[in-house]
């Protein structure tokens, strides 16, 4: 015969522990997985028939998986990660919760980016994103390189990136020559690059701006000075993948400057 | 005798406080943040075992993440946020709903954008709008420059724009000269993102459409007065960036006037 708190835990509209066989001593834990590149925090809230639980985690901003695991009285009923940071962009931090039984997983709870804007929960909710499933879109200045020299730019680890536009200025020096900008995509440093090029070289003394785009068309150039070249829409990147440029013809005072990436963002493992 | 368990709380389909051991002594609130530029009523409404509720909620439209904290009896069995004011822009509202307990938040219920098509709802409903897009496209009328002056525009604190088209119109003064249109993304600090011109110049004395928009292709400006220019399909253009207009050769009195923008705008927070 059930004693009278084991019917009325049977009665509940939820699962507990009481209505396992699990082994004597068993316990649960919420497994968290976090891949980020901002160094902030978030929470890991909700409750089970016992507790409200609120846990907290700051990842390094390294773009390395970071995991943590958090003990729980009973098995979570509701489970929500959020942060409190403005600094997070969407596409920045993304958290995968799992419930595990005595350190083995039993189930996947959620996962997905977190902002302040956009968090994740469990059961599954009515939860959108406010730019759909886009990532974060950003701007990475590069540095100037040497003077005669190319520019490289690596994607960090853990991020992925979408090309959208690359653009530079390239002054050259007043040694002759025909210049020709390439703009290379790599997935690593020893692979065969995407090349993307002008249809028009540069001699000595000019400065002109390149603009390496997605629009599908060249205009002609009356204003000589801008160079449009069109480059393959949707190049992915990830980690260790490099966008650089491949001058042909470089001259030894030749100058690259004003290098901005303009690339969709995301977080990969 | 058959046994009769004493029963704590009845066999109900749905949670309420008495479940659980921490719920007799714990508050009930509704966490409402609202990300939007309008100053529109909206309604959360819904239903705990004690009680229905519903509450009017006006963000002031001018803050960029702004929170509001309902009390409610219990544990909502139901809710729904929704909007009847066809001022509510789509993509303009973005509404995420929490349910506090002891001054925690306990679970996120809804997060989405609002508007009078569509609503949001726990447990979660289908949602679906009578149009695919987060926001269709509408356009964004920017003020005529000064004569001989440039013109640019871009997303306000809370916003990101998905760039459809531009349009707008030049007059050229009197004076000889070859003026090409830029349309260039520069960050704010007035870095030049990306630059898209035109392939044919503008003498004096005329008036040209110019319209850039992605078609891939351009054809001959046989009409010479309605000029189309190349841009990416999907163009984000998010808060960091402008839109502006260089106009290589310009004279003092050209005129820049009927810039419009035809862009979806999603409500970010800064």
């Amino acid at each position: 015969m059930k004693s009278t708190d084991e019917e009325a835990v049977l009665s509940l509209p939820f699962l507990t522990r009481q209505m396992l066989n699990l082994p004597h001593g068993s316990f649960f834990d919420v497994e968290v997985e976090f891949l980020a590149n901002i160094a902030e925090e978030v929470e890991i809230v909700g409750f089970t028939k016992h507790e409200i639980f609120n846990f907290k985690h700051t990842h390094a901003g390294d773009g390395t998986v970071e995991t943590d695991t958090f003990r729980t009285s009973d098995i979570p009923l509701g489970v929500s990660v959020h942060t409190t940071s403005a600094t997070v962009e969407r596409g920045e931090y993304w958290v995968a919760l799992y419930l595990r039984v005595n350190r083995e997983r039993i189930m996947k709870l959620c996962s997905g980016y977190v902002s302040r804007q956009s968090s994740i929960a469990w059961p599954q909710v009515q939860s959108e994103n406010e730019l759909g499933k886009r990532g974060n879109f950003k701007i990475v200045s590069v540095s100037n390189p040497a003077a005669g020299a190319d520019f490289s730019e690596a994607v960090p680890t853990g991020e992925h990136w979408i090309i959208q536009f690359v653009t530079l200025t390239f002054a050259t020096s007043a040694v002759g020559g025909a210049r020709n900008v390439h703009m290379t995509f790599a997935p690593n440093a020893t692979a065969t690059p995407l090349d993307h090029f002008a249809d028009t070289t540069q001699t000595q003394n000019l400065t002109r701006q390149l603009n390496f785009h997605t629009a599908g068309f060249t205009s002609d150039r009356l204003d000589a000075d801008q160079v449009l070249v069109n480059i393959s829409p949707k190049i992915h990147l990830l980690a260790g993948g490099l966008v650089a440029s491949a001058i042909l013809n470089i001259q030894v005072a030749d100058q690259l400057s004003d290098i901005e990436i303009y690339v969709e963002q995301f977080m990969a493992i | 005798m058959e046994h009769v368990p004493k029963i704590k709380f009845p066999q109900l389909p749905f949670i309420t406080r008495e479940m659980f051991d921490w719920g007799a002594k714990t508050e009930f609130d509704l966490e409402v943040v609202v990300t939007t530029a309008q100053t529109i009523t909206f309604q959360v409404s819904g239903a705990t075992k004690e009680s229905p509720f519903s509450y009017n909620i006006t963000p002031t439209g001018n803050i960029d993440r702004e929170s509001f904290t309902r009390r409610i009896a219990g544990i909502p069995i139901f809710l729904s946020v929704h909007i009847d004011n066809t001022n509510a822009v789509p993509g303009q509202m973005w509404i995420e709903v929490y349910l506090r307990g002891g001054q925690t938040r306990l679970l996120k219920l809804v997060a989405g954008y609002i508007f009078p098509e569509r609503g949001l709802s726990y447990p979660a409903g289908s949602g679906s709008t009578p149009f695919n897009e987060i926001s269709p496209p509408l356009p964004e009328n920017v003020a005529n420059p000064a004569a001989g002056a440039d013109w640019d525009v871009g997303p306000s604190g809370s916003q990101l724009w998905y760039i459809h088209a531009v349009s707008c119109q030049i007059v050229t003064d009197a004076n000889a000269a070859s003026r090409v249109p830029h349309l260039e993304i520069v960050d704010n600090g007035g870095a030049l993102i990306m630059d898209f011109s035109s392939n044919i110049s503008i003498a004096a004395s005329q008036t040209r459409t110019m319209v850039f928009q992605p078609v891939g292709e351009v054809a001959d400006p046989d009409n010479a007065f309605r000029m189309p220019v190349a841009i990416p399909q999907g163009l984000i253009v998010n808060r960091a960036m402008d839109l502006q207009m260089n106009t290589l050769n310009i004279q003092v009195g050209d005129q820049w006037s009927n810039i419009r923008i035809y862009r979806a705008s999603m409500a970010l927070e800064t």
